[in-house]
Formats: structure tokens, sequence, C-alpha cells
């Protein structure tokens, strides 16, 4: 089943604070990698000499899925590992030329690090952890927005609704939000309430001029649910 | 805003996302336009 949650990240803007302290437990857990998603081709960006009102609805859905203002995050589910014991080198092909180090190494896109089975010898082939996707999408963008609205006056809001726009786009904030695209494990859900209370999400985003954080994050239901294999 | 300064651009910027959870983390690196960054008001979301 699909998550019912998503969850909303609005970025105050009276709302700067310092820099933020992670608790340990937080961390140590887990182990994420970037989806090597390769920049859209020149060719494909559409939205830069095509009006919105002139978008197809596969258009407008691939803006509101997989764009430089929707990007599928992977989130490979660990369990007690403190960090990656194998990584997989993908190249840097598809690599974000801001994460390529000097030595040429991708250390952002297109790099897997996945955690080893311990009982298995070195020279075993790694064992891939289970994965989940994330949706991350900077929702108050105006392609977003012109893409909801383009898929609704083609007609598409059972793909619009399944997209799941915020209900509310605050004018003096950026919001971006955050939704289950694909559990990885059975039962993972990572935004769920669980009986102890919300769970404990930490948003903050870095820009050239610093770190903001906290941000604001608001659970938002979700209006669509879907079942998937 | 940050220090009276709007957080983005002029110009192409980029924005990092994080986001953390019991277990988990999401890390997503937006390159933006102001272009297309989004007014909602442009006048307060620049």
């Amino acid at each position: 089943m699909f998550t019912s949650e998503i969850i909303q990240l609005c970025r105050a803007l009276a709302r700067c604070g310092g820099l933020l302290a992670l608790p340990r437990r937080t961390i140590v857990p887990l182990v994420s990698l970037l989806l090597a998603m390769p920049s859209a081709a020149p060719s494909d960006d559409f939205w830069k000499h095509k009006p919105s009102r002139q978008w197809s609805a596969r258009e407008a859905l691939k803006l509101v899925r997989r764009s430089p203002w929707a990007k599928l995050e992977i989130v490979v589910l660990g369990e007690k590992e403190t960090e990656a014991a194998f990584s997989i080198p993908t190249g840097t092909k598809h690599c974000d030329p801001d994460a390529i180090d000097q030595n040429g190494n991708c250390m952002q896109k297109g790099r897997i690090e996945a955690p080893v089975d311990s009982s298995r010898q070195t020279d075993a082939a790694p064992l891939i952890k289970p994965w989940a996707g994330i949706l991350v999408r900077w929702e108050s963008a105006t392609p977003v927005a012109q893409a909801f609205a383009r898929l609704a006056e083609l007609g598409e809001r059972p793909a619009a609704a399944f997209q799941a726009p915020p209900p509310r786009l605050p004018a003096d904030r950026y919001v971006v939000t955050a939704v289950l695209e694909r559990a990885g494990g059975k039962g993972f859900d990572p935004f769920a309430v669980t009986p102890a209370g919300k769970p404990a999400l930490v948003a903050k985003l870095k820009t050239r001029r610093g770190i903001v954080v906290p941000l604001e994050v608001v659970r938002v239901p979700r209006s669509t649910t879907f079942s998937r294999e | 805003m940050m220090d009276a300064a709007p957080l983005l651009g002029p110009g192409r910027d980029w924005a990092e996302f994080t986001l953390l959870g019991a277990g988990f983390v999401v890390h997503c690196k937006f390159k933006l336009d102001p272009e297309f960054l989004g007014p909602i008001d442009s006048r307060e979301n620049p």
C-alpha cells in the first residue's frame, strides 16, 4: 500500500535558525545515496521553449515527477551499520559536476553505497539492501504549479491528484514536498505516525548563503491511495 | 530571507535539501533558475 502521508516542508522566511544538531541515533542506522538521475537533455527541456498551455499531459506529468524541480531520491535501508562497508562506483557519466572531487570520483549521483552482509567473505558480492524511493519536489516553483494546472486543464485530475499537490502554497515561503513513491521494505513508511507520536523529522536547506534550519514540517494526508505490487 | 538577503539568486543558484528521519535520510540538490523558481508572489518569493 502506498503511503498515505505527504510531508510538506515549508521554510518560513522569518525562521532562519542556527546549525543543525543531529542526534547520533538518527543518522547511525542509515545509508543513503542519491539516485543517478541523468539531467534532462536540452531537447527535453520543453518548459524553456514551450508555454505551459501547450504542454501535453505526459510533459506535465514529467515535470511534476522527474524534472529539475522533482527528483526521485533513493534511500537504502540499512540496519545498524554506521557506514557503508562496500561501495559500488558507477562512474561519473551521470554525476553532478559539482559532486566530482579533485580525483575524479563522483561523490554524489551515480554512486551506490550499500552495506555488505558481515557473514560474507570479503570477495563476496555486495548484498544490496532494500531501498525506498522518495520523490522530493520544489513545490512552489512556478513550472510545478503550471504543470498541475495544465493536468487539470487536460482533464487529468486523477493523475494530478495522485501526484498530490499541496493544498496550499504560502506566498511567503518556499515549499518542498517529500512523498514516498516506492516503499522499499514491507511496511516501511518513513512518515508514518507511530503510537508514540509523530516521527522525528528534521529538514534543512543549504544554500550559498548558509543553512536554514529547522524548516517547518506539515503533514498532509494523501487524498488518493493505491496498491502496488 | 537570511540576514535580510534573499535566500536564492540572483542568477542561477542551487539549494540542497536534507530530510532526516528515524533510520533514513534524504538528500536532494536542486539547481534553480530564478526565472522558474517561482513566484507565487514575486514580491515575497523571489
